[in-house]
């Protein structure tokens, strides 16, 4: 019965009216585009213009403005501090490809079923265990005034040698720690079919698990990289003249501490552009996964 | 007395305590093709995978040619490129091109150079229809593309014997047709198969021999005339009857 009762009937729409639905204007010329960018410039002018009102009126103010933002501070500190951050630089080009390589090798002993190797496992997670909780700054000291002491002429004494093997020490637990997820988080399945065409263990890991596993891990090793940056700025209390260590020698003699604004200034320089490019990855990942999702 | 292709004797596998696999007889000849069939976790795919070396069994012997399986475990690598296996989930690698995919194996396993390698995977991708798909990477084709190339890649290690686990569960009913018409075509090759299936039509028309799994025993195997037309067992006619119904 119900099949016989018409349903409703609309007109199609006319060519200029599909036209006019089809043909939106640009996203800036939108009422709510406009409205939400307003309401965000008010709310930010609010908050911020709160804050600055607030501390201008706080009454240390001239005095900490005068200690940290002085403008002839920062032009005079910052030949000697820029000299200092290049050490840093130098630091972490050489740490971070070491910081990769033993982080992956690292992180293969850790998954390793194989019962041969369980000595090198057992020293694997005893080594992440150990670095990942032991402070950056106590291996530093450690190893900066322990091994020197022990006065064996064949090692570098050093310090910034020292410094450093301790930063990629330390990076090295947390990087191994993040490939592991990486291999750990490809599917069982994958290995099943490497296998199933013949490939044995180490090939299907090599040509199959490996490669998807570390690019599952791009972004987070990324931000290791941030991590490590910041961390040569540890390697200043053995004494190298890094950037910090370069920034507090001016504010000793200066009594002014525009220098640490220099300092941090260039740390923040260095890893915006890498924060930049994990966010870029990270989107990247998430667009591929999605296009991957149609079964 | 000539040795069949393959000879499952007395097959057991367990997982913990629950048999799964009971006693498992079976022969499949050389250029058939044998469809498993049976309720779902009736072991059909557990079998599949036992043939391949990727379980254990606990008990009972399998031969490839003669040749017991079960005693070259340790040779497990040699004995998978001679028996191609193809997943429901395609596992094709979302990392390599359709390309990359189907001659991985054949240029690490076997040491053929890379230039002969892709001219044989063009001429099976040729074959196929699937040739202009040879640069992509796999999330950019349709499932059943993904599973032909699946089918392909197993092809190119020229195995012994193809293993299809439910090839055809995980895609849409307008692609089952697409990757059924493979094994059809592969059958008239003469490529000698065991499919674990839902497919009761594709068994009756394409089979030499259908075999009802129950709870991992061998309840009925025959010809698949006599076994559809004629189960012998009660087991097998109110299985066939609830899948004939439903469908």
């Amino acid at each position: 019965m119900s099949s016989q009762i018409a349903p409703a009937q609309r007109p199609p729409l006319t060519d200029e009216e599909l036209e006019r639905l089809l043909n939106t204007p640009p996203m800036w010329r939108q009422v709510p585009f406009l409205r939400s960018l307003l309401i965000a410039l008010g709310s930010t002018i609010l908050l911020f213009g709160g804050f600055a009102w607030l501390l201008a009126r706080s009454e240390g103010w001239e005095a900490v403005r005068v200690a940290f933002f002085s403008w002839p501070d920062f032009r005079e500190a910052w030949p000697k501090v820029w000299d200092g951050f290049k050490l840093n630089v130098k630091i972490f080009m050489i740490a971070e490809p070491i910081v990769l390589i033993f982080g992956l090798i690292l992180a293969i002993l850790r998954i390793t079923r194989n019962p041969v190797f369980f000595p090198l496992r057992a020293v694997s997670i005893f080594y992440i265990d150990l670095f990942r909780g032991a402070p950056a700054l106590l291996v530093i000291f450690m190893l900066g005034f322990g091994v020197p002491g022990l006065r064996i002429e064949s090692l570098p004494s050093s310090p910034v040698f020292w410094g450093t093997v301790a930063c990629i020490l330390t990076s090295s637990a947390y990087t191994a720690e993040t490939f592991r997820a990486g291999i750990e988080s490809v599917h069982p399945s994958q290995r099943a079919a490497a296998r199933s065409l013949g490939l044995t263990n180490t090939q299907a890991f090599i040509y199959i698990v490996l490669p998807q596993g570390i690019r599952a891990v791009i972004p987070p090793l990324l931000s290791g990289f941030v991590a490590l940056q910041k961390e040569t700025s540890l390697v200043s209390a053995i004494g190298p003249l890094e950037a910090t260590r370069q920034a507090q020698i001016y504010s000793a003699l200066n009594f002014n501490y525009t220098s640490y604004l220099v300092a941090a200034l260039l740390f923040i320089a260095i890893t915006v552009p890498l924060a930049r490019l994990t966010d870029y990855m990270l989107s990247r990942s998430a667009r591929l996964r999605q296009v991957g999702g149609d079964v | 007395m000539t040795m069949p292709l393959l000879r499952y004797e007395g097959v057991y596998k367990a997982y913990g305590r629950n048999v799964v696999l009971k006693n498992i007889n079976l022969d499949v000849e050389e250029h058939t093709v044998t469809c498993l069939i049976g309720p779902s976790g009736c072991g059909k795919s557990t079998l599949l995978r036992c043939t391949n070396l990727l379980e254990e069994i606990q008990a009972g012997d399998i031969l490839l040619r003669g040749e017991n399986l079960v005693t070259m475990r340790h040779r497990a690598d040699e004995i998978r490129r001679r028996i191609g296996m193809v997943f429901q989930s395609y596992n094709l690698f979302p990392h390599m091109t359709v390309m990359q995919n189907i001659t991985l194996a054949p240029r690490r396993v076997l040491g053929i150079p890379r230039s002969a390698a892709q001219a044989e995977a063009e001429i099976l991708l040729d074959r196929f229809n699937l040739l202009d798909k040879a640069g992509e990477y796999p999330d950019r084709l349709s499932g059943g593309q993904q599973q032909r190339v699946a089918v392909i890649r197993a092809l190119a290690m020229k195995p012994d014997l193809l293993l299809l686990d439910e090839i055809t569960s995980a895609l849409d009913p307008e692609m089952v047709g697409e990757v059924l018409d493979i094994i059809v075509e592969l059958k008239s090759l003469g490529m000698t198969m065991i499919l674990a299936t839902h497919q009761m039509g594709f068994a009756r028309n394409t089979a030499d021999q259908v075999v009802f799994l129950d709870r991992g025993e061998i309840v009925e195997r025959g010809d698949p005339k006599t076994f559809f037309d004629n189960p012998q067992q009660e087991r097998t006619r109110r299985f066939l009857d609830r899948i004939l119904t439903a469908t």
